[in-house]
């Protein structure tokens, strides 16, 4: 056959000699009408034909499936000369069979119609009363598609011998003609012998006869189909047939077989269809459960670790180490999760987890379970956008901590997102992603935990810094961020469970009895620690945090010397009875203590800020400068700190020059401010060298064009600007937010003090009362001072000024009640000179206050 | 079968001594066999789901952000996997096929029926029988058929054979029918249904692969090539233990005598139609194509008449003689007889009270279909439409091979001019002429006919032949054997089916050391005919040609046919002197064409063609320039072509 590529090939054109008939093509069985002719094969380009290849003659092809044979037309015309030679020889000898059939089957093997049209009628005059060689020709006519010719030589075949094969011959082709009446009698030997191999004869002409619409013939016809072989009945297009016949007798409505078969084709594709469908159904149903159950066996759970060092969890049993500040995909099984923290040393208990979703809708369910065990991991859910051009910036959610996340839309959880996608979207496209936020490496977790604040709310971060003390009770920065955050009832709720852990965790007591101050509910806890004290009385942790609850001095000063002695002395002793003697103007014993301390635990908090602090007092400065020095050389901010402090020694120490110099190397550090507000720190730095150093004109000067409301005050209090100083107070008492209270008594007692000085008592009396008021509101020690400010002192003068405090604070206190209560004068004022070492402000403000003369009672 | 018959034997008698001493290690042995046929569908529909499982896993978690045409890709994959495992599944919901033969009505056959549910209250545990079908054949058989193969309603047929119904007494037939029943009871054809299960869906999985020629086709039809017959031969010993379990509970029930003498009755009438009433029925079909309109009247009617004298005497020691063959599932009567302790039932003198023989001795005649003792009673009124049914049913089976066995006799009887001038010899001659004769003659007229044929030609092959086939439907082996071995040795077209029908009949009468050696003989004559076969297909330049030889007539055919095609332009004929089956001819037929070396992609075609159509046993070859020394012999075997186009 001619083939083209894209129109590029071989192809026939031109055709001759042109003969049609109807017949069955050979390669779809089609009843078609046929066609043969000559024609020329070219080679071709877009169908225009170019080179001639050869010539051929076309045999019968097929308009539907174009199939043919083709013959070179040489060939063909060499068949042609032997068919006509065959046919010469046969017109020679007109009644020899074998002639005949020789030139009939010629003209058929090369299907030459019109020498068989014209051989056939002299075949047919001359040997009528042959059988055999009228079937030939009946045969012959049949393939030309000539059923009308072949069923009137089949009538001479009958003639000539009628016997049963010759009849089931020309019922055939009379039923092909559409003529069952006529076809009918030829039959019957077929039901009268029984012939069931010729049965399909029979079922011919019932269907026959329902074309025609004789529904009672058809029946008969059926019947006799079924006598003659009982096994047709298992053919479900007869039955069909059959059916449809007994449906419509008695009319005359036609039938045709070919729709019936063909609905009955469609219902039986259709059942199958239906029947493999149903059964792709259940496969996809099952292969859904199983998934559904795979899913469920093997349900992937991100357990988040939020602390920044690794630990092991047992699931179930299994124990599986998970990683600091990050998720670990982890496939357990649906249900109760069992889930042990040997890796925190169980401080979790044992805490099960319900993981479960819906068997039917397990596979459509891409929920993301998220396990905290610590529960302090705060998990980011980012929206990350893609877009063509400038997609929109990520958008954060921050989930607060909990042991259980369930979360829905999740494209990625716990892995970064792709840089880019491919879509068809002209759109923005965005995608969901999980992580746990760390702050990146080396950031502290508290830090971030107090810049997260604003997001995830005040309730969320004490519920995380206290899941943090459950996990790390040794972290005590947390205790702070708790306490601040809670009420004092909450938080000493809180910490009594850990009261009773042994070792004594000090900084838990104190919290505690910090918190039970803060609700005023002192008695109680003096009377707690005294019951525990009481149950271990050799326990000097315990002792000491005794000695704190209690609020007579005397007992702190025994119990917590009790504790600070023996083999084993308390570093929480030592420290506190360091800072006790400070307070108290014992510098030496207070030095002492410190060192104690510091060589029990050298980086002991607050030990050698005590030390400091005594060594300012007895105005060591060169110890103090040579630990300045060592720290000038450690990195921001450790660096600044100790020049600052250099400049503040020097100052003190008389040595201006080199205080300018140390000021000015503080200068050169690059400190990460906005110059605005790095010029105002160096600028502060300046004024307290002016301070120190006496010029107290250059101090108001440089504080007065600062922005700083602290500043203003301090320096209209310099001045003795009354009014200008109450009048930055509010600035002033705000600018320290870590303690507002402290700040706000301060400000008001050195108001009062300088309107005492002014003889302002109206105003005097005010800031007093502020003052007192202020002080009511904090620690117990503060309550006491409020109280003896106020003319109604809880406890001897003698135990007050031995209470806890900073000394410079205390300072301030007593030249308050001593220009409140002259009685306290006296001695006051000799301790508060004693405590106003520090050359800041407002120590001259102080002396100044001490040395002028008593005024008259506001 | 790659073993002989005698090893096969005791390969069988090892595996019955299992079945019988240890049923549960057989048992386990078939069910392993099972379990081996059903791993590899099970595995292809484990990998089939699994591709769906996976698709289906990965569509739900990634199949959203996937573009237009992936999830066109997808979807056509899911849809793939999912009708693979659909088909793959559905070849496991097979069900035995339900009985083709006509079926009894509801109301028909009331006795029958009553004897059915008089069983089932004697033994409650038989189950009920749905369907009772009719058919022509000496047996009565059950099939169970689960709804969806593995499960589901089960539905039982009883088919019934009216020839078995004439032949035995309703107490017979009782027990035939206990034994039945006993084997639905047992659900012994589950094991069978198991493995019908099996081969169709094998045969199911196997059908796209049965034209492709992969690996994976070679190795599934090397796999069954292993495996069908190692698990039929596996499951025999069981089956024949069940059909004497079944005997035994026929017996139970219906009494002893009854069971044995169902079984005798039963043997004795197989023996006498297979003897005499088959094989002249079949031989009728040389006189008229269409199969006889009352066969089981004219069955009935030969049951009632006199057997021979010596009959009886015959079966008896074609029977003690006998063994079960080795592919059959039916023990053979004897040993079934020794499983029940009634052998003796054999041996009774004239096999009194057995109504067959009692009738055939001394009854006057019945007419057919009254007989007032037989089974056919339990037809009632359905005797008639039952036998018209199954009569019509018989017809249509045998319909084809009465029109070709007509048809052969016809061309016996009328020979064509080229084949009488094929008569070699005036014996050849005259066996043409007397064949007709002998076809239409009954068995016995037969006999004698093709005897007295070679009392005049003594080694004429196919009168020997003709009367060696015809002695041995007549268990006359001892007579029929010398008279093949004649056959063999004087016609090698003989050497085929004379062995074929030898081994047939010894292998029936379970005489394996007697069919070994005629196996072995068979085997190597189809290697000959293999070589024989490339032989007589090929042409080298050292073949020996010679001058054809053949009668104008004979050469005028060939040359019709060569003339048809146009590209011929002259054919030489040659005979080839041939090594194996040298009594046949051989011929060459060298055909020079057009179209020079242009025309060798066409030559197949040609070669073909003229092969099929050339009426001679011939090598067809192109002469052309590759062939010149085949040329050569050939023109000087035959220097005249025998057609010039």
């Amino acid at each position: 056959m001619p083939h083209v590529v894209n129109g590029i090939g071989t192809w026939y054109h031109g055709k001759k000699n042109v003969v049609t008939y109807d017949g069955v093509c050979g390669s779809c069985k089609g009843h078609v009408t046929l066609t043969s002719y000559d024609t020329r094969l070219f080679f071709v380009v877009i169908f225009i034909p170019i080179i001639p290849l050869a010539r051929k003659r076309i045999i019968e092809q097929c308009p539907a499936c174009q199939r043919h044979r083709a013959l070179p037309l040489a060939e063909w015309e060499k068949i042609r000369q032997r068919v006509r030679e065959a046919i010469e020889a046969y017109r020679k000898a007109p009644s020899n069979k074998q002639l005949a059939k020789d030139a009939l089957g010629a003209c058929l093997s090369c299907r030459d119609q019109p020498e068989f049209l014209a051989l056939a009628p002299e075949v047919e005059k001359f040997l009528p009363r042959e059988p055999e060689t009228m079937k030939f020709l009946a045969g012959s006519h049949e393939v030309f598609g000539r059923t009308a010719d072949a069923a009137r030589v089949l009538r001479l075949v009958v003639a000539a011998e009628d016997s049963d094969e010759h009849r089931e011959m020309l019922a055939d082709c009379l039923l092909k003609l559409g003529l069952p009446d006529e076809a009918e009698p030829l039959t019957e030997h077929i039901f009268e012998k029984g012939i069931p191999d010729r049965v399909g004869l029979l079922y011919s002409l019932a269907q026959g006869h329902q074309i025609k619409g004789d529904h009672d013939k058809a029946m008969t016809a059926f019947d006799k189909c079924e006598v003659v072989n009982p096994a047709i009945l298992k053919d479900e297009t007869f039955v069909r047939l059959r059916e449809a016949s007994a449906k419509s007798l008695g009319t005359r409505t036609a039938i045709r077989p070919n729709e019936v078969v063909r609905q009955m084709k469609t219902a039986v594709a259709r059942k199958r269809f239906l029947k493999v469908a149903g059964v792709c159904a259940a496969v996809a149903l099952v292969a859904y459960l199983i998934l559904a159950l795979a899913q469920g066996m093997r349900r992937t759970i991100y357990f988040a670790n939020g602390l920044a060092k690794p630990y092991t969890v047992k699931i179930n049993g299994t124990p599986h180490t998970l990683p600091p500040l990050s998720a670990t995909p982890i496939a357990v099984a649906e249900g109760d999760l069992k889930i042990e923290t040997p890796g925190l040393g169980n401080a979790t208990g044992v805490t099960v987890v319900p993981i479960r979703t819906s068997l039917l809708t397990r596979p459509f369910n891409n929920r993301v379970f998220v396990v905290n065990p610590d529960q302090v991991a705060i998990i980011d859910r980012v929206r990350v956008y893609y877009a063509a051009k400038s997609p929109s910036p990520p958008g954060f959610t921050f989930l607060p901590a909990q042991l259980l996340h369930e979360i829905d839309g999740i494209d990625h959880p716990f892995v970064e997102p792709p840089d880019s996608i491919t879509t068809d979207s002209h759109g923005e496209l965005h995608r969901d992603v999980l992580r746990v936020v760390s702050g990146g490496p080396g950031a502290s977790p508290i830090l971030l935990l107090l810049n997260l604040e604003p997001k995830i709310g005040k309730e969320a971060v004490a519920r995380i810094a206290r899941r943090h003390l459950v996990v790390e009770p040794d972290d005590t920065a947390y205790l702070q961020i708790l306490q601040s955050r809670v009420t004092p009832d909450e938080f000493a709720a809180a910490a009594r469970p850990h009261l009773d852990a042994r070792p004594v965790n000090v900084e838990w007591h104190r919290a505690y009895q910090h918190a039970m101050e803060q609700a005023n509910r002192a008695d109680q806890i003096e009377k707690e620690y005294a019951e525990l004290l009481a149950k271990e009385p050799t326990d000097n942790e315990l002792m000491y945090v005794a000695g704190r609850a209690s609020a007579d001095p005397d007992l702190y000063e025994s119990l917590a010397q009790a504790a600070a002695s023996g083999d084993h002395p308390s570093v929480y002793a030592l420290t506190s009875l360091a800072a006790h003697w400070l307070v108290c103007g014992r510098f030496d014993e207070s030095a002492k203590m410190s060192k104690a301390a510091l060589a029990l635990k050298a980086d002991f908090p607050g030990a050698q800020s005590t030390l400091n602090e005594a060594m300012m007092a007895t105005g060591n400065y060169d110890v103090l400068l040579d630990g300045y020095r060592k720290m000038e050389s450690e990195p921001s901010p450790a660096n600044i700190f100790a020049l600052g402090s250099e400049v503040i020694c020097f100052a003190s120490k008389g040595d201006m020059a080199k205080a300018r110099d140390a000021a000015k190397r503080m200068r050169a550090i690059k400190i990460p401010l906005p110059p605005d507000k790095l010029e105002q720190f160096h600028q502060n730095t300046e004024a307290t060298l002016a301070y120190i150093g006496g010029d107290r004109a250059l101090f108001v000067s440089i504080l007065g064009k600062l922005p700083s409301h602290s500043g203003k005050f301090a320096a209209a209090l310099t001045e003795g600007q009354f009014d200008a100083a109450e009048k930055e107070l509010p600035g002033a008492s705000d600018a320290g937010d870590d303690d507002k209270a402290g700040t706000d008594f301060r400000n008001h007692l050195l108001l009062y003090i300088l309107a005492m000085r002014q003889s302002r008592t109206d105003k005097a009396a005010a800031h007093l009362t502020a003052a007192t008021a202020a002080l009511s509101e904090g620690r117990r020690e503060n309550r006491a001072m409020a109280a003896a400010l106020s003319g109604k002192p809880a406890m001897p003068f003698g135990k007050l000024v031995r209470l806890y405090d900073s000394p410079q604070q205390r300072a301030v206190c007593l030249v308050a009640l001593g220009l409140a209560d002259p009685s306290t004068r006296e001695e006051g004022f000799a301790l508060a000179r004693k405590l106003n070492y520090n050359r800041e402000f407002p120590h001259l403000f102080l002396r100044d206050a001490m040395d002028a003369p008593p005024a008259t009672k506001p | 079968m790659n073993a002989s018959d005698p090893q096969a034997r005791l390969r069988l008698d090892r595996i019955e001594a299992q079945a019988r001493n240890q049923p549960w290690l057989h048992n386990a042995r078939l069910f392993a066999l099972v379990a081996i046929g059903y791993a590899g569908p099970l595995a292809l529909l484990a990998c089939s789901v699994a591709v769906v499982v996976a698709l289906l896993a990965w569509g739900m978690t990634g199949a959203s952000h996937l573009t237009f045409q992936e999830m066109l890709i997808y979807g056509g994959l899911v849809l793939g996997a999912l009708i693979l495992s659909a088909l793959l599944l559905l070849s496991f919901f097979v069900s035995p096929p339900a009985p083709d033969e006509p079926e009894l009505r509801a109301g028909e056959a009331l006795p029958l029926r009553a004897m059915i549910d008089e069983l089932r209250a004697a033994r409650p545990t038989f189950p009920a029988i749905h369907h009772i079908h009719i058919d022509a054949s000496l047996n009565a058989a059950v099939v169970q058929r689960t709804r969806f193969g593995f499960f589901g309603r089960k539905t039982n047929h009883l088919v019934v054979g009216l020839p078995l119904l004439l032949t035995l007494t309703p107490g017979q037939y009782q027990a035939v029918v206990a034994h039945e029943l006993f084997h639905l009871d047992r659900a012994h054809g589950s094991f069978g249904a198991w493995v019908y299960r099996v081969y169709r869906t094998w045969a199911t999985l196997n059908k796209p692969f049965a034209t492709a020629g992969a690996a994976g086709g070679a190795m599934r039809r090397a796999f069954l090539r292993w495996y069908e017959p190692h698990l039929a031969r596996s499951t025999i010993a069981l089956r024949r233990l069940q059909e004497c379990q079944a005997d035994q509970c026929g017996a139970e029930i219906a009494g002893l005598d009854a069971m044995a003498g169902a079984l005798v009755a039963m043997s004795w009438a197989s023996y006498r139609l297979n003897l005499t009433f088959w094989p002249e029925v079949m031989r009728s079909a040389a006189r008229d194509p269409i199969p006889p309109a009352t066969i089981i009247e004219r069955v009935a009617d030969f049951l009632l008449a006199d057997p021979p004298a010596d009959a009886a005497r015959r079966f008896r020691r074609y029977e003690f003689a006998r063994r079960t063959p080795l592919g059959s599932d039916h023990p053979c009567l004897a040993d079934r007889l020794q499983s029940l302790k009634r052998l003796t039932a054999l041996g009774e003198a004239e096999f009194a009270g057995h109504p067959l023989p009692r009738g055939a001795a001394d009854a006057p005649p019945a007419p057919a279909l009254a007989l007032p003792d037989s089974a056919m009673i339990l037809l009632a009124d359905a005797r008639r439409r039952a036998t018209d049914l199954v009569n019509a049913t018989w017809k249509a089976a045998v319909i084809g091979r009465f029109r070709h066995e007509h048809a052969l006799a016809k061309q016996h009887a009328k020979p064509d001019e080229a084949a009488l001038s094929q008569a070699a010899t005036p014996a050849d001659a005259e066996w043409r002429a007397a064949s007709p004769e002998i076809d239409l003659a009954t068995v016995d007229q037969a006999i004698l006919l093709a005897a007295a044929f070679l009392e005049r030609h003594p080694a004429h092959p196919p009168a020997s032949y003709t009367l060696g086939s015809l002695l041995l439907v007549q268990q006359d082996d001892a007579a029929a054997v010398p008279h093949i071995e004649a056959a063999i040795r004087g016609d090698s077209d003989l050497i085929g089916p004379g062995l074929a029908i030898l081994l047939d009949y010894y292998r029936m009468a379970g005489r394996d050391d007697e069919a070994e050696p005629i196996r072995r003989r068979l085997e190597a004559h189809g290697q000959s005919l293999d070589l024989a076969r490339k032989e007589r297909l090929t042409v080298t330049r050292r073949d020996a040609l010679e001058p054809h030889g053949l009668p104008r007539a004979e050469v005028e055919r060939v040359r019709r046919v060569v003339s048809l095609y146009p590209q011929v332009k002259a054919v030489y004929l040659a005979r080839k002197r041939v090594k194996l089956f040298a009594d046949k001819p051989c011929y060459v037929l060298g055909v020079a064409r057009t179209g020079g070396m242009l025309g060798e992609e066409r030559d197949k075609y040609l070669v073909n063609g003229l092969q099929a159509q050339v009426p001679l046993p011939c090598a067809v070859v192109v002469l052309t320039l590759r062939n010149a020394r085949i040329k050569s012999r050939l023109l000087a075997a035959c220097p005249d072509p025998i057609f010039e186009g």
